[in-house]
């Protein structure tokens, strides 16, 4: 029973020293006889240490490098390369600053930062930081950090379109009456070119074409799309969940437009009166089903 | 324990900022307009939809408006149809419906008037009376309801009657007693032309004759085919401005005559017609073939002196469903008689 007791005190010994190293361990510099690179850190501009940016944000790069036989050998250079989400260079060797601060005996901070672009020169996903060091006896040492860009994405509509869609005045028993809205082109759904992936564009309604006043319904209400030209007829009927069977658009580029029409068929004995609803239009990441 | 609750803030702060920008989201208004019509119809002065006898001349105005805003709605084309009446163009007969037609358009105030003659003495068990309003542009119809006939027997006039148009509607009276006299030769002799009439599906359309003689009878015989015969072919004859009754062609109104043939499981489709355009004026006749799913195939016209009316001679052609024409004349006749009386008494 003593010796349980007294294993039970060395374990928790051995507990608490874990628990210890696993905190004070990443602040404990080992010096090391060749320059050394330790992982890169990223911060935002006001240098809170984040890994996750928004398109258009600075990233601030910090690598601590040491040197133990920085007096014979002095640091030479530091590099800095950063590589996109699809993998394209967009910072090659570009060389790290000094800060003057030290990160202990014979270690220093280097600093760099990179602004990131919009669209498609920030595309979201991870990007990865690889640090180079060198000194003057030819001695060299690397490491790597990764950093998320996030999925940036905005659909806009064209001005006819986002001032409502008329249909006019229709009698009933008219079938499929275009939009007069949307005819000549005048209904645009544009990607914007800020957007850092591409998308699929999906449509619905809040709720059928209903009477002001009244409760009676028009459900026979369509759209169309098309990437190139005035839609001619109509494709789908509206649905009040997001049809992401029939989408808008499809796997649309930052900067690209697609062209949208709708229509409506009146049945015989609707009610008069004046018919509205919403139309909701809703983008996201291609492939996904996030509206 | 504060620093892991700032972290948890800051992780879900994030989190939102991800979800967030995973999707782009716009809205836009639809808006359309619905006019519906609707329409209030006085016969003799009295808002109804009724007419009290068959035979009987009857003062009729229509007002067509918008049924949500209740204004009035001026050029629209309004139709009254009298199915299975008593028709000298085409009597109702075996496999065809026979109708009478009168067309008017709403002036500026909405409104439109005319006299009618409802023709439903004895009237068969299919006869009906209807009005439908079409928008005149799109060519819609807007409204549909039907017209009763309270009394199919005739009575005799009791009272003077004022009606629009009186004068055309008495000529055209006179030029129906005509009419009737001599295709009722024809008639009761059982003869006049046959036609052969051959269609196909794709549109052809062969007529033995494009003449048509007024007063003398013509049977049609339609033959739809199409890689063998075809049924359900819509035949579809028309007579604008004949000398009909119920509605008489008059100022503002348009007068049709209309005989309506499918053909049957062998593709044959036989109906008899008499022209009676004696007399008259902007008229016509025209014979249009729509297939089983209505549409259009093909039409083609029938000239027609309407200046002379056919004397009965022997042309050794029977004419089709001539018990159906015979009283259908009878019924003709009858309603003449009553008409002309009312329209006497002033």
């Amino acid at each position: 029973m003593l010796i349980k007791k007294r294993e039970l005190v060395l374990y928790s010994l051995i507990f608490i020293l874990i628990i210890s190293l696993s905190y004070f361990a990443p602040k404990i510099l080992i010096i090391l006889a060749t320059p050394s690179v330790y992982q890169p850190q990223t911060f935002d501009e006001t240098y809170v240490e984040v890994s996750v940016f928004d398109i258009g944000e600075k990233v601030v790069v910090r690598a601590n490098v040491s040197d133990s036989d920085a007096s014979a050998t002095p640091l030479d250079t530091v590099y800095m390369n950063i590589t996109d989400a699809n993998g394209n260079l967009k910072v090659s060797f570009d060389e790290m600053v000094d800060t003057g601060e030290t990160c202990g005996t014979d270690c220093w901070i280097y600093e760099q930062n990179y602004t990131l672009g919009t669209g498609t020169e920030a595309p979201a996903g991870t990007w990865t930081i690889d640090v180079y060091a060198n000194d003057t006896g030819g001695n060299e040492d690397t490491n790597s950090a990764t950093f998320t860009v996030n999925v940036y994405l905005a659909i806009a509509l064209s001005t006819p379109l986002a001032g409502g869609i008329e249909f006019g005045n229709l009698d009933p028993n008219t079938i499929n009456s275009s939009s007069l809205t949307c005819q000549n082109l005048g209904c645009n759904i544009s990607v914007s070119s800020d957007s850092n992936v591409n998308v699929d564009v999906v449509v619905k309604v809040n709720a059928p074409l209903t009477r002001q006043g009244g409760t009676e319904t028009i459900e026979t209400q369509y759209w169309n799309s098309s990437l190139t030209q005035q839609p001619s007829s109509p494709a789908y009927q509206f649905q009040t969940s997001y049809d992401y069977t029939h989408k808008v658009g499809s796997n649309l580029e930052p900067g690209s437009n697609v062209i949208f029409n709708t229509w409506v068929t009146i049945p015989g004995g609707q009610k008069a009166g004046v018919y509205n609803n919403t139309i909701y239009f809703c983008a996201c990441k291609t492939g996904t089903s996030n509206c | 324990m504060r620093k892991w609750l700032i972290l948890l803030i800051l992780l879900l702060i994030i989190g939102v900022k991800t979800v967030s920008s995973q999707k782009s989201e716009v809205t836009t208004p639809s808006n359309a307009t619905v006019i519906a019509y609707d329409i209030t119809i006085w016969i003799n002065g009295v808002e109804t939809l009724t007419f009290e006898n068959a035979s009987q001349p009857y003062n009729v105005t229509v007002k067509v408006f918008n049924a949500d805003t209740l204004q009035p709605i001026k050029n629209a084309k309004v139709e009254f149809n009298e199915r299975s009446g008593a028709s000298i163009f085409t009597a109702p007969q075996s496999s065809t419906t026979s109708t009478g037609r009168g067309v008017v358009y709403t002036d500026s105030n909405g409104f439109a008037s005319l006299t009618i003659i409802p023709t439903g003495y004895a009237a068969p068990s299919d006869y009906n009376l209807s009005v439908v309003v079409y928008n005149n542009e799109s060519g819609t119809e807007m409204l549909r309801k039907y017209m009763n006939l309270a009394n199919t027997g005739a009575v005799e006039a009791s009272f003077p009657i004022s009606v629009p148009n009186r004068v055309e509607v008495a000529n055209t009276l006179t030029r129906v007693l005509s009419v009737w006299s001599y295709s009722n030769e024809w008639v009761s002799n059982n003869e006049g032309r046959r036609y052969s009439v051959n269609v196909s599906n794709s549109g052809i359309l062969e007529v033995e004759s494009d003449y048509l003689n007024v007063s003398l009878p013509v049977t049609f015989e339609v033959y739809a085919y199409k890689e063998g015969a075809q049924e359900g072919v819509k035949v579809f004859l028309e007579e604008k401005n004949g000398n009909l009754i119920f509605v008489a062609p008059q100022s503002g109104a348009i007068s049709y005559g209309i005989g309506n043939a499918t053909t049957d499981s062998s593709g044959w489709a036989n109906f008899t017609i008499i022209p009676t355009g004696y007399g008259a004026s902007d008229y016509n006749v025209t014979l249009t073939i729509y297939d089983q799913n209505g549409n259009y195939l093909n039409e083609t016209w029938f000239a027609v002196d309407t200046s002379t009316l056919t004397d009965y001679f022997s042309t050794g052609e029977t004419i089709k469903n001539q018990v159906d024409v015979a009283n259908t004349l009878t019924k003709v006749l009858t309603v003449w008689s009553y008409a002309n009386q009312w329209l006497g008494y002033e």
